[in-house]
């Protein structure tokens, strides 16, 4: 699905009784494929939101959103049939906080919510608005993939970014220019947030995006993966890597997503697999690690 | 004193990644709150749950000072844990993919019944009902 990218954020609204706000809070996430709010006005209104980037499939979901609202009402689940508004807020609106300073990261990376904020004319700039999907660089686990992928080599490279949310890593990979990036993710929704990412920071013909599980649908072979996952789908990626030979004989692979206590576990099927982690790094509790095939250590380049 | 409530609001948020974005950030910014202040909080607060949904209820003051009041997961997560299934169905009318039990809808409803706004067992049994009904997981006996 092609996007403009410069639709803003959906912010769909529904009115409801507030015995209703959890059946219609399940109903307005499923349907559209991201976490909701709930404002409490008075005892007997409330105001579900859900926020998403504005595709252009909206005003179709919305409708099937409202048919299954009736459904849940004639059925006697429901006790009223809710009122929805839909509003475009752009990028400012979405972030309307201005005062929002651009987040440094590492030695070259300023990273914005809105097109309006100024960054250091010497930083690279990367406009992640967090609509859909996860990594604004306000997590400890992206800044610490972005920090480490800094200090490896990735100009002329081929690039594996599993998971990629919002897209962050896969757009700063190419801002440093990576030959191609590969970005993957199971969430049809993240995908589409990083698509509108890559477009509105001018990448968007450097990365390829796929719907994949982990790395299952990808082919070929990477001198630089990333990954910022929870702990079990590191492990998954692991084998995967491994089984699809995916990392080239001097290639990097770069993960976090877990926490300090998780590591030893992680760490020691790393090893088993035939990894030899080179670098750790921690920020408040979150680990990240930087692994080569054992016995590359040190033929691994340095940037 | 009693400090004065200017809003509630409740987040369902994925545990520790909480982020500046929406929806955190066009729903507590005009409440005039410290967003990277709340973001924090919520993702040390529930760092170690990661991968569930851990709502927050947010009350704010009139001062701009805020507490937050953290909830059981939503009934669609409780769901799929009874049910013991990762997801819920995109056709829930001819796609099952799983079961519960009235007995767990029954237990569901007591642990989520704070939250649920109603005070009457058979209500909240019928938000659990409505909730597997639209995931396809059927209840039976
Ligand atoms: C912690 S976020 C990382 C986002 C971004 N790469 C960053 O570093 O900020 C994890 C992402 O992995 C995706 N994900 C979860 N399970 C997955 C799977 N089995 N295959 C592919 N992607 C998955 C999620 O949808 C989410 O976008």
């Amino acid at each position: 699905m092609e996007r403009k990218p410069d639709l803003g954020i959906l912010k769909v609204e529904v009115v409801t009784h507030p015995a209703d706000s959890e059946l219609i809070g399940h109903l307005l996430s499923s349907f559209f494929n991201t976490l909701t709010t709930v404002v409490v006005d008075d005892p007997d209104q409330v105001r579900v939101c859900a926020f998403r980037p504005a595709l252009e499939d909206g005003a179709d979901i919305l409708r099937r959103f409202q048919e299954k609202c009736d459904e849940m009402v004639r059925l006697g689940y429901l006790i009223q049939s809710p009122s929805v508004s839909l509003t475009l807020l752009d990028l400012e609106e979405a972030f309307w906080f201005p005062s929002f300073p651009p987040l440094l990261i590492g030695r070259t990376l300023a990273i914005v919510m809105d097109a309006s904020t100024p960054t250091p004319p010497d930083r690279i700039r990367l406009t992640i608005t967090g609509a859909g999907g996860f990594g604004t660089g306000h997590h400890p686990t992206t800044r610490l993939c972005l920090v480490l992928m800094e200090q490896s080599p990735i100009a002329s490279k081929v690039i594996l970014d599993v998971g990629t949310g919002s897209g962050i890593l896969s757009i700063a990979a190419a801002k440093w220019g990576a030959a191609t990036v590969v970005a993957t993710d199971l969430d049809p929704c993240a995908l589409s947030s990083a698509r509108y990412h890559a477009a509105i920071n001018q990448v968007g013909n450097a990365i390829n995006f796929l719907q994949s599980d982990l790395a299952k649908a990808v082919s070929g072979s990477f001198d630089l993966i990333v990954s910022n996952l929870s702990a079990e789908l590191v492990k998954d990626l692991a084998y995967q890597i491994k089984e699809k030979n995916l990392l080239t004989e001097t290639g990097i692979w770069i993960g976090s997503g877990f926490t300090s206590r998780q590591w030893s576990e992680v760490h020691r099927l790393l090893t088993r697999l035939g990894y030899e982690v080179v670098t750790t790094e921690t920020e408040d509790d979150w680990q990240a690690f930087q692994a080569v095939w054992a016995g590359n250590s040190l033929k691994r380049r340095k940037k | 004193m009693a400090k004065k409530v200017r809003a509630i609001v409740r987040l369902n948020l994925a545990a520790g990644k909480a982020a500046a974005g929406p929806p955190v950030g066009p729903t507590l910014a005009p409440h005039g709150i410290n967003v990277m202040e709340f973001v924090r909080a919520y993702n040390e607060a529930t760092k170690e749950m990661i991968g569930t949904v851990i709502p927050v209820d947010v009350t704010i003051y009139t001062d701009r000072s805020f507490s937050l009041t953290f909830r059981r997961p939503p009934v669609s997560e409780l769901l799929k844990k009874a049910a013991g299934v990762e997801k819920g169905s995109g056709s829930p009318k001819t796609n099952k993919v799983g079961k519960v039990s009235k007995a767990q809808v029954r237990e569901i409803a007591l642990t989520k019944m704070p939250d649920l706004n109603t005070e009457d067992i058979e209500a909240a049994m019928r938000i659990v009902e409505g909730v597997a009904r639209s995931m396809g997981i059927e209840i039976v006996q």
